[in-house]
């Protein structure tokens, strides 16, 4: 099986290679995207919440960056779609521009638990769990559904 | 000569007050009280709740309790109403076929036919047959799409997959070939493997063609006319599904089962007749009609219906402190509807729409003596109390105080647990009517058929609008309009439908959308309140033409529904009827009729105008 340069998650240092998927615009720059920003050493989380809004059809982008939470604040004001997402290993943020006030929409607290691509096969609810919840509410912002609440 | 006349109406749910000040046998001022009962109504536990209507009224007035001259009560008809539903069919799986699952969001498209496979199976494929891949929790999506692309690099056919996870749109991008995929299957180690499968999914917004069609499902199987007739029902159930999958087990059928829901007996004096449940309310109600007068209800032990018919007629002979075989239903009131139940033996929580009918009963009995309570009543306050009046016929004259109305007119109101109309002729004779079906039916309908389960938010959805929540900042209204708020909406209620009541918004969870909340509760008070207020009007009738009629109004506390005034006077304008909820003195609306009346009596009866 060919795999392809991964697309989906495109760096400006480093690049990341992993499954190709069939038919997703990847290549399309002028796409809007909603942006995953993430330190160095916080890729998987990154990848966790890109699944979550690929299971709900929306198109994602990372960015490794040392400021992910004020560069996700900064992004959703640019032309694109409005909601952008900050990751690193205490929090995940969802920034909406809908959402006048200059903070987050949704915050997650994370546990110190490593994430890796491990432990998404556990079963249990973990943070890699979790992390897919950012990623599908975030792109339920702009399919109009209701979120999945945490309890 | 200076007096204060106070009507007291004990009602079910609340006490009304209308006091009164009369001087030399004009009723110069006149104010209203309210407070919810106390207890149930004709006991002693009202006092409470009546003092502190009373209490409620006086201080309009600016007066004491104490200086109140005469306290007269209603004459209570006791009308105790309940209701039950009896699903009459049943869906019901044997050997673990998955249908009815409608996952949010499914992958891949298509129709795949093949056998069931393990995916931890699949290197041991035969090249020549087709399969549907059964993917557990334990394997994850990336992995899933290896072992698949892996399997079809090795000619293996895969026609389509079914997983635990909702990973369908993640394994779908993944993999080199188009196939349906159902996700999101709960019980998936219950899913029979080895054995025929046919997986659909179609495009977003759209629905499956091939599994909803019993035609389809024989063409996917190979089935003969008979075995085609055995499984309509799973098509059925299948309808309006985005996607959807059907597994075909040796023994194992899908089942629609029709329940024994026993049958109903009218006793109209000279003779009996039954009408089984399970033909629905139409026969019922013929039945009912063909009766006339009933003189008692009974239906068959150990069904819901027979057994809220034995409770209602219990409840009653506590009340009145009759012998229990000394209480009689009077009245019974069927509506068809549907409703969704959870299919038995179900893989993934699948829900099959049921048919229910649903049966509400009235039991009455002779009149409430109230002496009791007005002695009790009396004694605490130090003031007179007496019996007034029967209700319906004090409802009556204090509906009449609504402009625009005249004798003969027809008061109906709609309670928790019956409707009570009364007709005043000209000659002044009143005429009651007590019906089943009343406020806590229609509750019971928007229940059952939204799935709720939840009768406090089915009676919110009854009383109150709703409204979507569009975005972070504004809702849209039943009627489209659209209202912006300078706060963020609360995010558990975004995109939801929401119930507009006053102390605050209230999310419906389900996945109906708004028009269809709407129409189950327009469609509930329609087929118990509207259909009561047209029986009412027939049993009244001498001529059995309700078009002699020319005035109803409504009155009592249901009547303050946003909407059920409108949905009457736009019924009965059809029959050349005039209608809609009363204005009882110009200013309570259809409120205080009863309490009203009480005062009204008083002041004709001194031979007092008013």
């Amino acid at each position: 099986m060919e795999i392809k340069r991964k697309g989906d998650i495109e760096t400006g240092k480093v690049e990341y290679t992993g499954m190709s998927l069939r038919h997703e615009h990847v290549a399309n720059e002028s796409l809007p995207k909603i942006n995953i920003f993430f330190p160095e050493g916080c890729e998987e989380m990154a990848y966790q919440i890109s699944y979550g809004i690929e299971e709900e059809g929306l198109p994602r982008c990372g960015f490794e960056t040392d400021e992910p939470f004020s560069d996700a604040l900064e992004d959703i004001v640019k032309k694109g779609l409005g909601v952008a997402i900050g990751v690193d290993g205490d929090k995940a943020q969802i920034f909406c521009v809908q959402f006048k006030k200059s903070e987050p929409f949704m915050s997650y607290e994370l546990s110190d638990k490593e994430i890796n691509a491990d432990s998404a096969n556990t079963g249990s609810h973990t943070d890699s769990e979790r992390l897919r919840v950012v990623g599908k509410n975030a792109a339920r912002i702009l399919k109009h559904k209701p979120f999945i609440m945490e309890e | 000569m200076r007096q204060y006349i106070a009507g007291v109406d004990i009602g079910n749910a609340t006490t009304e007050t209308a006091l009164g000040l009369i001087e030399d046998g004009q009723l110069i001022k006149c104010v209203s009280g309210i407070n919810a009962t106390t207890g149930i109504k004709g006991t002693n536990d009202n006092i409470k709740g009546i003092i502190k209507s009373l209490k409620d009224a006086a201080k309009k007035m600016e007066i004491e309790i104490e200086e109140i001259d005469l306290i007269r009560i209603n004459e209570a008809t006791p009308v105790i109403g309940d209701f039950a539903m009896e699903t009459i069919t049943e869906t019901i799986i044997t050997e673990s076929t998955l249908i009815g699952h409608n996952p949010d969001t499914p992958g891949g498209l298509g129709l795949g036919i093949g056998e069931t496979i393990k995916i931890e199976d699949l290197d041991k494929a035969e090249k020549d047959k087709a399969y549907i891949v059964v993917v557990p929790a334990e394997v994850d999506f990336i992995d899933a799409a290896k072992m698949i692309n892996e399997a079809l690099d090795n000619d293996i056919d895969i026609e389509g997959a079914i997983l635990k996870k909702d990973d369908g749109v993640l394994v779908n991008n993944r993999i080199n070939k188009v196939i349906p995929i159902l996700d999101e299957v709960a019980a998936i180690d219950r899913v029979p493997i080895g054995m025929p499968c046919a997986v659909e999914v179609s495009q977003p917004g759209s629905c499956i063609e091939f599994l909803s069609n019993p035609y389809g499902i024989a063409t996917v199987f190979g089935l003969t006319a008979s075995e085609t007739k055995q499984i309509v029902h799973i098509a059925k159930a299948l309808i309006g599904n985005r996607s959807a999958v059907v597994i075909k087990t040796p023994e194992g059928e899908v089942k629609e089962r029709r329940i024994p829901a026993g049958e109903i007996i009218l006793d109209s004096g000279k003779r009996k007749y039954t009408a089984p449940v399970d033909r629905g309310s139409r026969e019922i109600m013929e039945t009912v009609r063909k009766a006339r007068n009933i003189e008692d209800v009974t239906g068959t032990k150990g069904t819901n219906v027979g057994g809220m018919l034995e409770k209602v007629r219990k409840e009653m002979a506590d009340l009145t402190e009759q012998d229990y075989n000394n209480v009689f239903i009077k009245d019974i009131m069927a509506v068809d509807t549907i409703v969704p139940k959870e299919v038995r033996g179900n893989l993934a929580n699948e829900f099959a729409m049921e048919k229910a009918v649903g049966i509400a009963a009235m039991v009455k009995t002779e009149k409430l003596h109230m002496e009791r309570l007005a002695d009790a009543v009396s004694a605490e306050l130090g003031v007179k109390v007496e019996i007034g009046g029967v209700e319906g016929s004090m409802a009556v004259r204090g509906a009449l105080t609504t402009p625009g109305t005249e004798k003969p007119l027809l008061v109906v109101d709609i309670g928790a647990g019956s409707t009570d109309a009364c007709l005043l002729d000209r000659e002044n004779k009143s005429r009651p009517v007590h019906l089943a079906g009343a406020g806590n039916m229609v509750t019971m309908l928007i229940n059952a058929e939204l799935g709720l389960d939840d009768f406090k938010l089915a009676e919110e959805i009854k009383k109150y609008p709703l409204a979507k929540v569009e975005s972070l900042y504004h809702i849209r209204h039943e009627d489209g309009t659209a209202q912006f708020f300078e706060e963020a909406i609360d995010s558990k209620m975004f995109a939801r439908t929401v119930v507009l009541k006053p102390t605050g918004w209230k999310p419906v969870r389900t996945n109906q959308n708004l028009e269809k909340i709407r129409a189950v509760r327009r469609e509930a008070k329609e087929k118990v309140l509207i259909t009561n207020i047209i029986r009412a009007l027939e049993k009244v009738s001498r001529t059995g033409n309700i078009t002699e009629f020319e005035h109803v109004v409504l009155v009592g506390g249901s009547s303050l529904d946003f909407e059920l005034g409108n949905m009457v006077t736009d019924a009965l304008t059809y029959y050349g009827i005039i209608s809609g909820k009363a204005n009882v003195r110009e200013t309570e609306g259809p409120r205080n009729a009863v309490a009203t009346g009480l005062l009204l009596s008083y002041l004709e009866e001194a031979g007092n105008g008013n």
